[in-house]
Formats: C-alpha cells, sequence, structure tokens
C-alpha cells in the first residue's frame, strides 16, 4: 500500500502548479535534517487538493516552498510551466497562526487592503474589492475594528478575505482551521467552499485532519513523516455542493476514511519504530 | 486605556504626595526631624519661591532642559537608525553585540574624564555625556524590536509582494514601535538623570549645580527645592512624553493593553 501511482491527477488538463522531486534539507551547524524527503505532486486548475500528513512532518515547509518564500535544496516548484523562485505574485497563503499573520496594527479593513498595496487598482477599485471581500466572509460590519478585537474564528475569516482580496490564482493554506473549535471549524469550512465554488480559485490546502481533508478536497495527497514524501493519492469522488450533514453520512466519506486512517495509523506505527531505534 | 479610571488614579496620586508632605511638616516642625537634614516643606517651598524670583532658576532650568534634549535627540539619531538596522541584519546584530554588551555595563560617569579630554568642559561634555547614556536603552529597544518580529508578519508581506524596504516600513517598523517607544522612555529618564549628574561634575549652570551650590552652602531648604525641580521636571518629560505619542499613535496603547 505504500508505493501508489501518485501522477492520477497530472491525465487531462496541464497542472497549475507542480512540484517535481521536491527536496528541502536545513542545515544546522554540521548536521542536517531533511525536511522534505522527495515530493511530486501537481495541481490543476480551480481544484482543491490537500496534502495530509501527521503533525511535525514538513508540511509547512513544503507550503513555504510552494509559495517561493523557501528554496528547495534539490528538485523544482513551477507554476504554468515556470520554476518559482521568489514569491509569485499569482500566490498567497493562509496561515494557521491567524494571530501573528494578521496585523494587529491595521483594522480589519487596513488588513484586507494591505494585501493589494502591489496590485495596481485605483484607489477606490481597492476599497470596493476590500468591502466585497469583508461580505464574503460575513465581516462587512467589522470594517473598523482591530483583529485583536475579534473571536479566532473571525480573525481566520479576516485573513481569507484578505487573501480573496488580493485575487491570486492560488490560495495556500497551511491547517486554516486548526486553531478553531469544532463548530466554528464547521462553518468555517462551509463558507469556504462556498467562496471557492464561486470564485473558481486553485487551492493547496494542508491539514492532518482527515475527515477535513476528505470534506474539502478534490484530491487527497497522503504524505509520510520527516523526510516527507507522497505515499498515496486519492481522487474523492463526493459530489458538490457538499454540506456537513449529508457529505459526511455518505458510505463513500466512510470508505475512504477507513483507507486513509489505515495508512496514516501504518505511516505513524512506524514512526514510532523509527524513533525507538534511533 | 479608560479616561476617568486614569483621572481618578492620578488624583489619588496626588492626595497620597500631598499627604506625605503634610506628614513632612508636622514632623519637622514637631522637631521629630533634623532640620539640619530634612527642613520643613512650607521652607522647602519658601526656598523654591525666593529662587524664582532671584532668576537663578530659570537660566539654570534652560541651560538644563537645552542639554537634555540636546542630548536626547543625538542619541535618538545615533540609535534608532544603527538598532534598526541592526535588528534587521543578523550578522550585524552578532558583530556589534560584543560592543555593545561590553560598552553598555560602564557607569557614564566613569566615562566623563574620557569626555572632557575628548571635548573639553562646556555644554559639550554635558551634551556628549547625556547622548552617550541614554543612547544604550533606545538602542538595545530598538534591535529588540525589530528583531522580534513575527515572521509570519514579514512572510505575509513578502507574499503580497512587498520590496524589503517596504516591509521595513510598512510591518517591522509599526511592529516594533512600541517596544521602540518605551526604549525611548528610558532614554529620556537616563538623559535627565545624566544632566543633573553631569553637572555636578562640571558646570557654571544648571539644575544640578543649583543643588550641589545650596548643599555646599549648608542651604538645605534650597536644595530640596532644586531636587524638586528635577523631579517635577522628569515628570513632565514623561508625561508630555507620553502625550505626543499617544496624539501620533493612537493605536498603540490600545494594542499592547491586549496582549497580542
Amino acid at each position: 500500500m505504500s508505493q501508489v501511482a501518485i501522477d492520477s491527477g497530472s491525465q487531462g488538463e496541464a497542472a497549475v502548479l507542480e512540484v517535481e522531486h521536491l527536496r528541502k534539507v536545513y542545515k544546522q551547524g554540521k548536521g542536517e535534517t531533511v525536511a522534505i524527503g522527495d515530493i511530486s505532486l501537481n495541481v490543476k486548475k480551480d481544484e482543491f487538493v490537500s496534502i495530509l500528513g501527521p503533525s511535525g512532518c514538513g508540511k509547512t515547509t513544503l507550503l513555504m516552498c510552494l509559495a517561493g518564500l523557501l528554496g528547495p535544496s534539490a528538485g523544482r516548484v513551477s507554476i504554468r510551466g515556470k520554476t518559482v523562485t521568489s514569491p509569485h505574485p499569482d500566490v498567497t497563503l493562509v496561515f494557521q497562526d491567524y494571530s501573528r499573520s494578521l496585523y494587529p496594527w491595521l483594522s480589519v479593513s487596513g488588513n484586507v487592503l494591505f494585501g493589494m498595496r502591489r496590485r495596481k487598482y485605483p484607489k477606490s477599485e481597492k476599497l470596493a474589492r476590500a468591502r466585497q471581500a469583508l461580505a464574503m466572509v460575513n465581516l462587512q460590519s467589522f470594517a473598523s475594528h482591530y483583529p485583536w478585537q475579534l473571536s479566532g474564528g473571525m480573525q481566520q475569516r479576516v485573513a481569507i478575505a484578505r487573501a480573496l482580496a488580493y485575487d491570486p490564482e492560488i490560495i495556500l493554506m497551511d491547517e486554516p482551521f486548526a486553531s478553531v473549535d469544532a463548530q466554528t471549524r464547521a462553518d468555517l469550512q462551509d463558507s469556504f467552499l462556498e467562496i471557492w465554488s464561486r470564485q473558481k480559485k486553485t487551492v493547496v490546502f494542508i491539514t492532518h485532519d482527515i475527515e477535513e481533508a476528505i470534506y474539502l478536497s478534490d484530491r487527497i495527497y497522503v504524505i509520510s513523516n520527516r523526510p516527507c514524501r507522497v505515499i498515496e493519492c486519492l481522487d474523492v469522488g463526493l459530489e458538490r455542493p457538499r454540506r456537513q450533514s449529508v457529505t459526511r453520512q455518505d458510505p463513500l466519506f466512510a470508505d475512504y476514511w477507513r483507507h486513509l486512517f489505515s495508512i496514516m495509523q501504518a505511516e505513524q506505527a512506524q514512526g514510532r519504530r523509527l524513533e525507538q531505534a534511533g | 486605556m479608560n479616561r476617568p479610571a486614569d483621572l481618578g488614579d492620578f488624583a489619588g496620586g496626588v492626595l497620597l504626595v500631598i499627604l506625605c508632605g503634610l506628614l513632612w511638616e508636622v514632623l519637622a516642625r514637631a522637631g521629630a526631624l533634623d532640620p539640619q537634614y530634612f527642613p520643613p516643606v512650607t521652607s522647602i517651598f519658601s526656598a523654591l519661591w525666593d529662587m524664582g524670583l532671584q532668576g537663578d532658576l530659570w537660566t539654570s532650568l534652560r541651560a538644563s532642559v537645552y542639554r537634555m534634549l540636546c542630548g536626547f535627540l543625538i542619541a535618538v539619531c545615533i540609535s534608532l537608525p544603527l538598532g534598526v538596522f541592526m535588528g534587521a541584519v543578523p550578522f550585524f546584530r552578532d558583530l556589534f553585540g560584543m560592543v555593545v554588551e561590553f560598552l553598555r555595563p560602564i557607569p557614564s560617569v566613569a566615562i566623563i574624564p574620557i569626555i572632557i579630554l575628548l571635548v573639553g568642559l562646556g555644554d559639550s561634555m554635558n551634551i556628549t555625556s547625556i547622548a552617550y547614556a541614554s543612547t544604550w536603552p533606545l538602542l538595545i529597544n530598538c534591535i529588540e524590536g525589530i528583531a522580534s518580529v513575527e515572521v509570519l508578519h514579514v512572510r505575509s508581506a513578502q507574499s503580497f509582494q512587498l520590496s524589503p524596504a517596504r516591509i521595513m516600513l510598512t510591518v517591522m517598523l509599526p511592529s516594533a514601535l512600541p517596544q521602540i517607544l518605551s526604549g525611548m522612555r528610558i532614554s529620556l529618564t537616563m538623559a535627565l538623570a545624566l544632566t543633573v549628574l553631569s553637572e555636578m561634575v562640571v558646570s557654571t549652570q544648571g539644575l544640578g549645580q543649583v543643588i550641589l551650590d545650596a548643599q555646599n552652602r549648608l542651604d538645605t531648604p534650597a536644595m530640596y527645592a532644586g531636587i524638586l525641580v528635577v523631579s517635577v521636571l522628569g515628570l513632565l518629560v514623561n508625561i508630555g512624553f507620553n502625550w505626543v505619542a499617544d496624539l501620533v499613535f493612537p493605536w498603540i496603547e490600545r494594542y499592547r493593553g491586549v496582549e497580542v
């Protein structure tokens, strides 16, 4: 079950985002840590792809490489065929830690406008876009509040609005719903799926939550413990639009869950064995 | 944060000071305190009144404030750019860090002789020692403030295509500003301390000289009057600084109020 063909997504349309044999090594003094062993994956236009892996397996490093914020040690990341070497104008990120990515000295609308600083729209259009983005996440009446006056879920919606107003082609999300309570998480999942279906964005979504990955994605890449590599690629055939109460009851959902759970469990057991051996 | 409560606290504080003064007055008048060391508060005020009438006090005050502000401004001009630069570039932070850690603990009084050798006596000596002493708190706070900017704040800005210079101006400086301002506040206090101290070492005028003179003449009420002027000056400088900071950066107090 370990080596599954990992090119199932490349048939048909060309990929927008492609990762080929990506490897990332951190040097620490004389030693080195291999964060990413060998990762190849691709994401098609408007696709919702999740990267599912155990905590601390180097998923964030992978996302930084995809965003062009970290350079790979080997291999390459490309967007529409062009190698990514610096932060790409068509890509933006939403981090797990909203309180550390939103700017506390800017108001909610100030934060959303900040994302558009380098966009060449006239001022009036920027304001209109900010208003529109805040309306999409249902925060239009909180525009003049400061982020730290809002709840965690609301702050994450501000971060999402900031990403939407920037209007990138690709949104990279690093466990964006992991720091909020279960009910808020379900709400955020639904409102984000709704926006995604209307806005047509390509999304790469990092998570360690199997159910979240199945519920949201068109396709799931499962990655291993450090040094991480792809161990499974699963197409999710659940129909859209998805709804918490219906989709999660789908027998197919349960099948996917069992399949992914057994892979993750085997991976974790192996990780423990390696830890004990090392 | 809350104005009425602030006012209440302020009134309470003033009341406590007045009560302490009254207690002092009563004890001194009753003979419980030796008037040679602790003259009655009223005699301190009357000494202050006389000094104010003679006009010496005002020339001294003006000289001291001038030196303090000059020294402080020089310190800001040196430590703000240097601190931001060192905070932003780890290589230079490590390189100059040792130098800073070596120079900083030297009591500023100890280097006054060197300063006298270099710039001679007179205003420039006072101003140089004030500038030297008040450079450190601001420098350290600038370095810390810039170096501890959230990585995600910077990463977000990078992903929005901002240039490093823009990131410095729009992300790193605002993020470090609360710490930079508290560094400035400490530097101002330092500047006042060094003003008085350097004037006691060498000067013909200034508040330090007023205090030292009175002490030499065994005029204790005048000595206390000088000390009182220094402490009121320090209080006013602090209030004025906070007032300006509040006016220019109204968001700071608010966002510092909640732990972010």
